[in-house]
């Protein structure tokens, strides 16, 4: 194995490491915001529901 | 040697479309939990459901896998002529790298390496519902793999790190493994998916490898379980649908061809491991409803099963060999003998080079 293996490898290893780390983001991004917003929605949600009650007592 | 700028073109819309196919099922798991005010922060399974996913994955792809390889040696499905000792220190070599080595390798990675590049983050997303956690690690994975694969086909110094799952001239369930140790241990849809068990889609993984490992070690098989959907007539809108969304033993054998010269053997496409679909969403798909008549490459002269196992830490003594010290890095293609103009129909399709086997 000489230098050129090792760059042709180390190469590879980038290579790998891009299309690995792109989905990821991609994905873990947008279950985050998933979570974010659908958890703000279910929060309103229960505001709302907390308000109703008040009023309605 | 240059990346043919026809194929350039085509990876690079091909990668651009991906990034939304990636981003679709969370899309769409948003869209639902929006429209439906759905908040489903816990797993759907059991502890006792995921014990038993947990089993199967071990020992039902095992026994499956063995069964299978026994069904193959019985039926006489392996090539005795052409799998020589060579070809059998090969095969055997590829097989058990990934069970003995990577395994442990990758449950390091994911319980010691991951927490700690990751900390705080563990099963942060457990809460991702069953089936939906299915549907994102179907598409994270295998869309992952198709590209690793295709790449290592159309970048010329990538080619050689997968050459040894193309050099037997056979087929057969062993196949799915028969690679260099550098193209698996470098993996990049298992580092997505461990990634993403980390994270909490734990169980949906499980059955997600279950049925991909079934699907790929059939599409190797010698087996041509398909057969019988394009034999008969009133089996084929099944057959319609089943050639283009999952892997089977006629589009991934093509795959496999020596030659593209026939019209059914196509090297230059069908990258798809689980899932066919993208090869034709992507337009590398080549559909016949036949068998290639030879598989391997045409220009291999059988180099010894250590350096197709760990190229580049040891070298070919084939001289001329891709894998030799002084190589090339893609060799020419053999031409056929009984090639004929008249029978190209097919090959080249998608002006890929010649030279990326």
């Amino acid at each position: 194995m000489n230098f050129t293996d090792a760059w042709l490898l180390t190469k590879k290893i980038v290579v790998g490491i891009v299309i690995t780390l792109v989905p990821l983001a991609i994905l873990t991004g947008g279950l985050w915001l998933t979570q974010r917003f659908a958890g703000a929605h279910a929060q309103d949600k229960q505001t709302t529901s907390t308000k109703a009650v008040t009023y309605a007592n | 040697m240059q990346i043919d700028a026809a194929v350039r073109k085509s990876i690079f819309k091909g990668i651009s479309l991906s990034l939304f196919i990636y981003a679709l099922p969370v899309a769409l798991l948003f869209l639902t939990f929006a429209l439906r005010g759905q908040h489903p922060w816990h797993s759907p399974l059991s502890a006792n459901q995921s014990w038993w996913l947990g089993r199967w994955n071990d020992w039902g792809i095992t026994g499956f896998m063995v069964v299978l390889g026994l069904a193959e040696l019985v039926l006489g499905l392996y090539d005795h002529d052409r799998w020589d000792g060579n070809e059998k220190l090969t095969d055997i070599a590829c097989f058990a790298f990934p069970r003995i080595i990577v395994r442990p390798f990758f449950t390091y990675f994911s319980l010691k390496v991951l927490p700690f590049v990751l900390p705080g983050v563990a099963n942060i997303f457990r809460w991702v519902p069953f089936w939906w956690g299915f549907l994102i690690i179907c598409i994270a994975d295998d869309l992952t793999q198709y590209w690793y694969h295709r790449l290592h086909h159309q970048v010329p110094w990538l080619w050689r790190y997968h050459r040894t799952h193309h050099s037997a001239p056979y087929m057969g369930m062993s196949m799915a493994s028969r690679q260099n140790a550098f193209y698996t241990i470098f993996f990049s849809q298992t580092y997505l998916t461990s990634s993403l068990v980390y994270l909490g889609l734990g169980p949906s993984a499980l059955v997600v490898h279950a049925a991909k490992s079934m699907i790929t070690t059939l599409a190797h098989s010698s087996i041509p379980w398909d057969k019988p959907f394009y034999q008969h007539r009133v089996l084929h809108p099944i057959a319609w649908v089943l050639e283009r969304f999952i892997s089977t033993p006629a589009t991934h054998h093509a795959h496999h061809a020596d030659s593209t010269d026939d019209g059914v053997g196509y090297y230059k496409g069908n990258f798809g491991n689980m899932f066919f679909l993208w090869d034709v969403m992507f337009g590398t798909a080549h559909i016949s409803r036949q068998y290639p008549r030879s598989y391997g490459i045409s220009h291999y002269a059988g180099d010894p099963w250590y350096a197709q196992f760990l190229w580049p830490v040891f070298k070919s003594n084939v001289e001329g060999s891709e894998l030799a010290a002084n190589g090339p890095m893609v060799k020419e293609e053999k031409p056929s003998a009984d090639y004929s103009p008249a029978t190209e129909s097919g090959s080249g399709a998608l002006g890929l080079s010649s030279q990326t086997v």
